[in-house]
């Protein structure tokens, strides 16, 4: 484990007892996985935790990058990277999203990321700690969803429902068990159920066992009591029904218990009548002879007859009870079944009319109008059929049109009814919804509620605010075209969703529709939000859907962060993807256009101080060409203090939320470039520095202007974010041209050094060649000795010139490798200046060089290396003589202050000031390398040389003057030689 | 031995000028010589007589090759005498193209391509 994380658990200071305890507790920690990573995200420790959850051993994953847990678009979006970004930066990172494990499947997981730092500040890794929180937020869906839907129902259902506790309390009730029991759900919650439900035998008069006490008690549903009376706070009795069921998690002990009830006083009230009204009815049919009045028992079997059915039928009641009432239709009708669809039709709808012909008992036809009433008992429960049958063969025609007019008035009658039926429905749903909305007003989902007709009933405050309302009762009370055209609604990839294919619109007309991701814009403000919206309808006992109860899940901060995230990595990949950072930055402008901008600016700072606009882009290639042609009628003054040249000169974004008139008057230079300005239609603008090498080299500008989009603080973080990356670009592009240079300048040092070192070779080949050719001439003859010995000591001196240049090569080798070793000694500058130009003696002759050479009568003594020196002065020598032939050369030494000092003037070609900074540099040199001799490699290993002895070098000349090269080194003192 | 048309060898690197003229010496030829590319001109516009050869190399300080050929191109007097290049730039066949000359030596040099190429010209 790391100190880092140690210290932060136990202490500062903490012993390595301490640490290693810390590092039990987290090896053994199985619900998080807890791990470190380097700083450039690889896995550096793993726990018991990480690898049940993750799925990988320690050995496996260990040394890894932590994208192995990320899903393949996740990494190409760069999720990894910024998540250890921004832990760099922020100190700590956290994120909920899909991880993979090592069989590939996926996990919601919670993830905190902390930066780990030394004590000295530096950063040394990062302590990720990760929970599966997949169950939990299957879960957590399921609940929400199931919550909702059962408070829908729960409110919206004919019978009392009360739940208690394990105690037998209160804990919550519907609207119903209100209405029944007299108390209400803020004054019940906590009570006993024996105080708030009453109920006594209706005979006895006796308490009676509350179901509540017998469930808990026993852990059992307990079905319907009979003859219990529910007593009503106010002292109202009523007849009841009841049940209790337990409720218990997963089997566990039971939790307290359902009540479910209801008033059955009319039930019991119309079983009465009915006896009271059978006896009188009975008598009343049988006295009637005009219409056949039967009855039938469900399976259509006949069961009672009257005098009018004896007469126009012509059946006796004991021929005829018993029998099926299929007798009475014609063949025909029996063959395609038509009674039993006459008795479905019954039980379906209640009743069924018709007209048709019908067969007495003798065969013959009548016409007959039939109704046929579905009979059910208070329990409603199917008990038969009524039928009454009139002969209508001579009044058919009479009666036509009459029963026209009854039936539509039923029909008519009908529809008033379920419409009346419906709106109590709504109203009792208005009702109990108040109580509803207390628990929704908690929920951060937007919940609303539209009634058959489409109208909004109910909605919580957290819809009512994201449509710009303060409180749901405000948004239920809006009128409808007052709200939808402020807004667009689009889908995901930007298609407007018409009001019809909202999912509310869609419950309500039958339809199931699934979860819908939706983009909601304010017209006026330019923000938008994105919202997944889940209906799900409420239905009638028919089943048809009268309420559609709608969540809306807000995912704006999950789908802009997706969007950034996105942004940024195509931008990422647009900066690697050229090394022409003009095309990069035209292209970023490009991508910024419509998703960021609706105009985008890059401008760039050119050598002379004053901003190039290098891209402009717009949707609109017209307003391109206006913004190019405002740049160069107006180019941007460099000393504006705000603005692109302002931000290139301090280095800071700039954001105006809003572009107020005053703005652009102030920012206007006169009336024609104000109009111009008024033109673009400008509404919210930033603008971000573009920073290559650490400093401010241009600026991008991002404007809004037909989009009616306002910037905030989170869009000017992308922007500077983007400004960054831009830099890369143009980081990456210089990288690249100093890299094209290295490279031409090796391969151009190549060049050279095989030049030079088959200069030697040439001179060594020919002699070579020449020898044998005499040889092989005169084969017995000696060759003269005096040509073999020159021959031999020419090609000699080329080995001794090409084994000094292999040298050379080697030095420039361990140079570039730092492994340059001194090997320093007491050594007198004088004596090695001496040797080294009595060496080059015959040179300088041949060169028409005169040498003058200056020295102290005392030795100038230092701890030098011999060899090195000598180079140095070699080097020195051998140019001078190179570029100042026939000319005199100066060789002065002198001493003062601890330091030695040698200088070598020659009258040559000389070196221009700009050339002066590069010669000691490798691979430059003043002059066209290959005009002269060497790898003009001899001054920057001169300078190495003198630098590794603390010393330094400088050069003094003028083109066609000549060059003085002086080298200064540490010495020993005057006095200390002296001495 | 038969009498031989001169050859000038312009060559800044001494051991191979005078390497070169005594292996031609060797082989008869009469050998006229300059360090870079300005005495070879002031050579061949003093000489009555031509060389019938000018083995030319092309890196030098002060007047190099290229520079020597173009003046010798415009010079009427001079622009028919035969060049052949002596160079150890691994480029210098793309290089000497331009120069139109009638040949190119590589260094190192092999002393039997050298008296070959000599031999063509001034045998």
């Amino acid at each position: 484990m790391s100190r880092g994380a140690g210290d932060r658990g136990l202490g500062g200071g903490s012993s390595a007892l301490a640490e290693e305890a810390f590092r039990l507790l987290v090896d053994s920690v199985e619900d998080y996985a807890i791990f470190l990573l380097d700083p450039r995200g690889r896995v550096a420790s793993w726990n018991a935790g990480a690898a049940r959850i993750k799925g990988y051993r320690a050995e496996e994953i260990i040394g890894e990058h932590l994208s192995r847990f990320y899903a393949a678009e996740d990494v190409a979006r760069g999720k990894p990277d910024i998540g250890l970004e921004r832990a760099r930066a922020d100190g700590r990172f956290e994120d909920t999203g899909w991880r993979v494990r090592k069989d590939g499947s996926l996990f919601w997981a919670h993830v905190v990321l902390t930066a780990v730092h030394e004590a000295g500040g530096k950063l040394i890794g990062f302590a990720k700690v990760t929970r599966d929180l997949t169950e939990q937020r299957l879960a957590d869906e399921a609940l929400r969803l199931s919550e909702a839907r059962l408070a829908a129902t729960l409110t919206s259902i004919g019978d009392g429902v009360i739940s208690t506790d394990a105690e037998g309390r209160v804990v919550w009730m519907n609207p119903v068990a209100e209405r029944l029991t007299g108390w209400i759900t803020a004054e019940a919650i906590g009570r006993p159920i024996a105080e708030v439900f009453r109920i006594i035998h209706e005979e006895t008069r006796a308490p009676v066992e509350s179901p509540v006490s017998r469930v808990l008690r026993d852990g059992v549903v307990v079905g319907l009591a009979n003859h219990t009376a529910l007593i009503a706070r106010d002292g109202t009795e009523r007849a009841v029904a009841d049940s209790g069921a337990p409720i218990r998690i997963d089997g566990g002990p039971v939790q307290g218990v359902v009540l479910v009830f209801r008033d059955v006083t009319e039930e019991r009230l119309a079983d009465e009548a009915l006896r009271q009204s059978e006896e009188r009815l009975r008598l009343l049919i049988a006295s009637v002879d005009d219409y056949a009045i039967f009855m039938l028992d469900p399976t259509g079997r006949v069961i009672t007859w009257n005098p009018g059915a004896q007469r126009i039928k012509g059946y006796q009641a004991e021929e005829i009870v018993g029998q099926s009432f299929s007798r009475f239709y014609p063949e025909e009708d029996v063959a395609v079944g038509r009674p039993k669809q006459v008795l479905a039709a019954a039980a379906e709808h209640g009743r069924t009319e018709e007209e048709a012909w019908r067969v007495r008992k003798d065969g013959t036809r009548f016409w007959a109008h039939v109704v046929v009433n579905a009979v059910h008992d208070a329990r409603g429960q199917l008990r038969g059929f009524a039928k009454v049958t009139r002969d209508l063969t001579q009044r058919r025609q009479a009666e036509e049109n009459e029963r026209a007019l009854i039936r539509e008035q039923a029909a008519r009658a009908a529809a008033e009814g379920a419409e009346r039926r419906l709106r109590e429905s709504e109203e009792r749903y208005r009702e109990s919804s108040e109580q509803l909305s207390i628990i929704l007003q908690n929920v951060d989902e937007g919940i609303v509620v539209h009634g058959k007709d489409g109208r909004l009933v109910y909605a919580n405050d957290a819809a009512a605010r994201t449509w710009g309302f303060s409180t749901g009762p405000d948004l239920v009370t809006a009128r409808r075209e007052d709200i939808r055209p402020r807004f667009e609604i689009t889908d995901e990839d930007g298609t407007p969703v018409p009001p019809e294919e909202m999912p509310p619109r869609a419950v309500l007309r039958g339809e199931t529709p699934g979860p819908r991701l939706l983009r909601i814009r304010n017209r006026t403000t330019g923000g938008q939000w994105w919202a997944l919206v889940a209906a799900s309808g409420v239905r009638t006992v028919d089943g048809e859907p009268y309420l559609a109860v709608s969540i809306w899940h807000d995912l704006t901060n999950q789908r802009q962060a997706e969007e950034r995230a996105r942004y940024l990595a195509e931008a990422t990949a647009v900066v690697t993807s050229s090394l022409d950072y003009e095309t990069t930055l035209r292209r970023i402008a490009d991508l910024a256009v419509p998703e960021l901008a609706d105009w985008c600016g890059v401008d760039l700072m050119q050598p002379d101080g004053t901003l190039a606009q290098l891209a402009v882009a717009h949707v609109d290639p017209a307003k391109v060409e206006l913004a190019r042609e405002l740049n160069r009628r107006y180019p941007p003054d460099p000393a504006s203090p705000t603005g692109a040249p302002n931000v290139v000169r301090t280095g800071k974004p700039e954001i105006y939320a809003d572009i107020p008139e005053e703005l652009l008057v102030a920012g206007a230079r006169d009336d024609e470039h104000l109009r111009f300005i008024r033109v673009l239609g400008l509404r919210s603008a930033m603008c971000v520095p573009l920073v290559a090498g650490g400093k401010p080299v241009g600026a991008i500008s991002f404007v809004s202007a037909e989009s009616q989009r306002r910037y905030g603080a989170s869009d000017l973080e992308l922007a500077v974010e983007i400004g960054r990356r831009a830099g890369l670009a143009i980081d990456n592009a210089r990288l690249y041209r100093d890299a094209q240079q290295a490279i031409r300048a090796r391969d151009e040092f190549i060049s050279i050094a095989s030049h030079e070192l088959r200069t030697p070779c040439t001179t060594i080949q020919l002699r070579l060649q020449s020898l044998q050719r005499s040889l092989e001439r005169q084969p017995q003859q000696a060759v003269a000795s005096g040509r073999v010995a020159h021959d031999v000591k020419v090609a000699l001196d080329q080995m001794a010139r090409f084994t000094r240049l292999i040298d050379q090569l080697l030095d420039v080798s361990s140079l570039a490798a730092d492994r340059f070793k001194l090997e320093p000694a007491a050594n007198d500058l004088g004596a090695i200046v001496s040797e080294v130009a009595a060496r080059y003696a015959p040179a300088m002759t041949e060169a028409g060089c005169e040498l003058s050479y200056q020295a102290p009568l005392r030795p100038v003594t230092g701890n030098w290396d011999r060899l090195r020196l000598e180079q140095v002065v070699t080097n020195l020598i051998s140019n001078a003589i190179k570029y100042g032939p026939r000319k005199p050369i100066e060789l002065r030494i002198e001493q003062s202050d601890g330091t030695a000092r040698l200088t070598v003037r020659d009258q040559g070609i000389g070196i221009s000031e700009h050339d002066q900074a590069r010669v000691f540099e490798p691979f430059e040199r003043a002059v066209s390398v290959r005009h002269y001799g060497g790898f003009g490699l001899g001054l920057w290993i001169t300078r190495k040389i003198v630098e590794a002895h603390g010393g330094a070098i400088r050069v003094q000349s003028r083109p066609g003057e000549g060059s003085t090269f002086v080298v200064e080194l540490p010495s020993d003192r005057d006095e200390e030689h002296a001495a | 031995v038969k009498l031989r048309r001169a050859v000038l060898v312009v060559e800044d690197d001494r051991p191979i000028r005078d390497s070169m003229v005594q292996v031609l010496q060797d082989e008869g030829y009469a050998v006229l010589v300059a360090i870079d590319g300005s005495e070879a001109l002031g050579l061949l516009r003093d000489t009555p007589e031509l060389p019938g050869l000018i083995l030319l190399d092309l890196m030098m300080p002060t007047m190099d090759g290229f520079q020597f050929r173009a003046e010798q191109l415009a010079d009427p007097r001079l622009s028919s005498i035969p060049v052949v290049v002596l160079s150890a730039d691994v480029n210098v066949f793309a290089r000497a193209e331009t120069l139109h000359v009638q040949g190119v030596l590589k260094k190192p040099l092999s002393l039997d391509a050298l008296l070959g190429c000599v031999e063509q010209h001034c045998g």
